[in-house]
């Protein structure tokens, strides 16, 4: 039982990452919850993909990835691989800013300080830590982001005028249709993130879950993501009722925290802080992972933590290299900010090169036998998949037009 | 090895484990005999590695995967081979009757690196358990 | 083989043109007039937001750290959004507009300077008197702005 509720709420600190962060609060201080609507597709359309991939493990003991290439031949795995790696590539380098940002709040030392600082504790801990240990100790550290949800009642907020935001799905009267479409798009790769599917099944692979756990991991997606949906939706809400009337624009990570301050004072902004950073830090190490997995898993290599560094270190080498790069990329002074926008709209961009291989092993009777997906999964994914290949297509176009969403 | 269903979903990209389960790698490509007129191709050996997948992909992806691959070989000549004589069964992985210390040639850059880079810093464990 | 090196030139060029497109400095009077428009947008926005985290501040609900952050985020985007408004040469019936923008600008830069000399140097108590001046800098920017929206419509 104790199992059951930590896996759950690993789930639900696991949902925001630095993407959300910054997503979330720009589209609530420009949109209200004009874009709400957005986050309940996205949780719908990750909970299917989550759970299908998370099946095939329980199915297969292997992750979903790993049968990508198995199955569909390794020339279409690849095109998954370099596009999926180039974009978790790039969030590792925003999760990394993400948490030397939070620290930076905390502590007003420079956040390029502290990336190196950070860079170090999570090659310590990624090389030390048992798998699930690190899984869990950030994933409850990341429930300090319910404080959001609380936020948003002290704020003493119009009920009506909420509720009239979010059930409005159309621009409001101070920003222009492309503006909204863009960052429609750029929710759907915020929230919709391809390394939250594929860690989810590696992490089923290394805590060894079968047939048994089914149930289990079904109760942590479908209760684990809808909570982290909600607490999205809390990020805007609260940055509707502190930024949009004034007309202020999100630019900083300062601007998503601060409606926590104003509510529930300096403890609260504690609080908010602490979530920040674990979330991010949670993140830093999934997207990571995410991305070592996949390589790992195209040319076969063994990986992960179930045995000792030495007995994988292709695996071990690739990780390393790519937090050293990363670290590297953060040191360039690119803005964070700037780079989360970018990093999310090209997830959008590859998100349904991700989806369908899923879809389609998860459809598989060969491999997943009596487990294969039932309708309602494949009318979910399906609708998902159009979806975000709508997303993916719009996307690139969105971002010239509206000029990274200025206009 | 005389299947007769195909090597595309039963052998070719399938995860090849050794003898102690641990993954080795994937079967990149096939080395078939050519038994000349009348008679059926026999697999003598199973390709592992980047540069056998790159020369089978083609195109200028995989040419680009060979050549990087071929530059970090350790064995002299060609891309790492296993002798399929040495296949167990292949059923869902291929599974082989050999542990990885027993194939010198395969997996060079897995024991390069362990030796040289990860075993040198502590908590990394053994290569050989 | 020539397939493909078309194509490549082809992807070149669309990215090529879509980012002149998002960098071009704006060319008619349209576009220059809706740059103002962000520019004047934005520079408010800066204001009001360090006005909330100095009054934040004041009342104890954030911590210090976190506003000489914020304080020092707010100044240097508002040199930014000012520098880059400067670079644009406006069509003639709008050159007012940028002259006056333009010192909106330069007072905002000089007042978020202030704050954050203020923070660094832990003058608290004076914050409150320095942000005053925000108030009236972000209204003149709303003016500003309702006035270009009625100019060229």
């Amino acid at each position: 039982m104790f199992a059951f509720t930590l896996g759950t709420l690993s789930a639900i600190g696991g949902f925001i990452d630095i993407g959300d962060l910054v997503a979330d609060a720009l589209v609530g201080a420009r949109f209200g919850l004009a874009l709400a609507w957005v986050t309940v597709v996205s949780v719908i359309g990750i909970a299917c993909y989550a759970e299908m991939s998370a099946r095939i493990t329980v199915q297969t003991r292997r992750p979903a990835f790993d049968l990508i290439r198995s199955r569909l031949g390794p020339g279409y795995a690849l095109v998954g691989l370099v596009g999926a790696f180039a974009v978790t590539g790039l969030l590792v380098m925003a999760e990394l800013s993400g948490v030397a940002l939070a620290l930076q709040l905390a502590t007003s030392v420079h956040y390029l300080l502290w990336v190196p600082v950070v860079a170090a504790v999570v090659l310590l801990l990624i090389w030390v830590l048992p798998f699930e240990t690190m899984e869990r100790i950030y994933g409850l550290l990341g429930l300090t982001m319910l404080v959001f949800v609380v936020a948003v009642w002290h704020l003493d907020p119009d009920w009506p005028r909420l509720w009239s935001s979010a059930t409005t799905p159309v621009p409001p009267a101070s920003e222009s249709w492309p503006a909204y479409l863009f960052f429609v798009v750029t929710l759907i790769g915020a929230q919709m993130t391809p390394y939250e599917m594929f860690f989810f099944s590696s992490g089923a692979v290394e805590s060894r879950w079968g047939p048994k756990d089914l149930t289990e991991m079904r109760v942590n997606v479908l209760v684990g993501f809808p909570l982290g949906g909600l607490l999205a939706i809390a990020i805007q809400a609260v940055a509707f009722l502190v930024f949009f009337d004034a007309g202020i624009q999100v630019e900083h990570l300062a601007e998503t925290v601060l409606p926590v301050g104003l509510a529930l004072g300096k403890l609260g902004l504690a609080i908010a802080l602490l979530g920040v950073f674990a979330a991010t830090f949670g993140a830093t190490l999934e997207t990571l992972f995410s991305t070592g997995y996949q390589i790992a898993q195209y040319f076969g290599w063994s990986y992960g933590k179930v045995q000792p560094p030495a007995q994988a270190a292709r695996f071990t080498t690739v990780v390393v290299g790519l937090l050293l790069l990363s670290t590297a990329l953060a040191m360039t002074t690119l803005d964070p900010i700037t780079v989360t926008i970018f990093a999310v709209v090209f997830s959008a961009t590859v998100l349904p090169l991700t989806f369908l291989p899923v879809l389609l092993v998860g459809n598989d009777r060969q491999v997943m036998g009596q487990l294969a997906n039932g309708r309602l999964s494949n009318t979910l994914g399906t609708v998902t998949l159009a979806i975000s290949t709508v997303a993916a297509l719009a996307a690139l176009p969105l971002l010239v037009l509206t000029r990274g969403g200025s206009s | 090895m005389t299947d007769h269903h195909s090597v595309r979903f039963t052998l070719l990209d399938q995860q090849v484990v050794d003898a102690d389960g641990r993954r080795i790698g994937r079967v990149d490509d096939l080395l078939c005999d050519d038994p000349g007129p009348g008679g059926e191709p026999v697999i003598t050996h199973l390709l592992s590695g980047a540069e056998a997948l790159g020369d089978r992909l083609g195109g200028l992806t995989g040419k680009l995967m060979a050549a990087v691959s071929a530059r970090l070989r350790t064995t002299p000549d060609g891309p790492s081979r296993i002798p399929a004589d040495l296949v167990a069964d292949h059923a869902d992985l291929v599974h082989l009757r050999v542990r990885l210390a027993d194939l010198p040639d395969v997996a060079g850059l897995e024991r390069w690196l362990s030796a040289h880079v990860i075993s040198l810093l502590p908590g990394a464990g053994d290569a050989d358990q | 083989m020539r397939r493909r090196v078309i194509a490549l030139v082809a992807v070149l060029l669309v990215v090529a043109s879509a980012v002149w497109y998002g960098h071009a400095p704006p060319r008619s009077a349209q576009a220059y007039q809706s740059r103002a428009e962000e520019t004047a947008e934005a520079l408010r926005s800066q204001a009001r937001a360090a006005e909330l985290w100095v009054r934040a501040a004041a009342a104890g609900t954030v911590t210090r750290q976190a506003a000489t952050v914020a304080i020092e985020d707010a100044e240097s985007d508002a040199r930014a959004t000012a520098s880059r408004f400067d670079r644009w040469d406006p069509p003639p019936e709008l050159a007012s507009t940028r002259t006056e923008l333009t010192s909106t600008g330069a007072e905002l830069v000089e007042t978020l300077t202030r704050l954050r000399v203020a923070t660094h140097e832990r003058r608290w108590e004076d914050l409150p008197e320095v942000a005053g001046g925000l108030g009236p800098l972000a209204d003149r920017l709303t003016g500003d702005l309702t006035a270009l929206r009625r100019g060229l419509r």
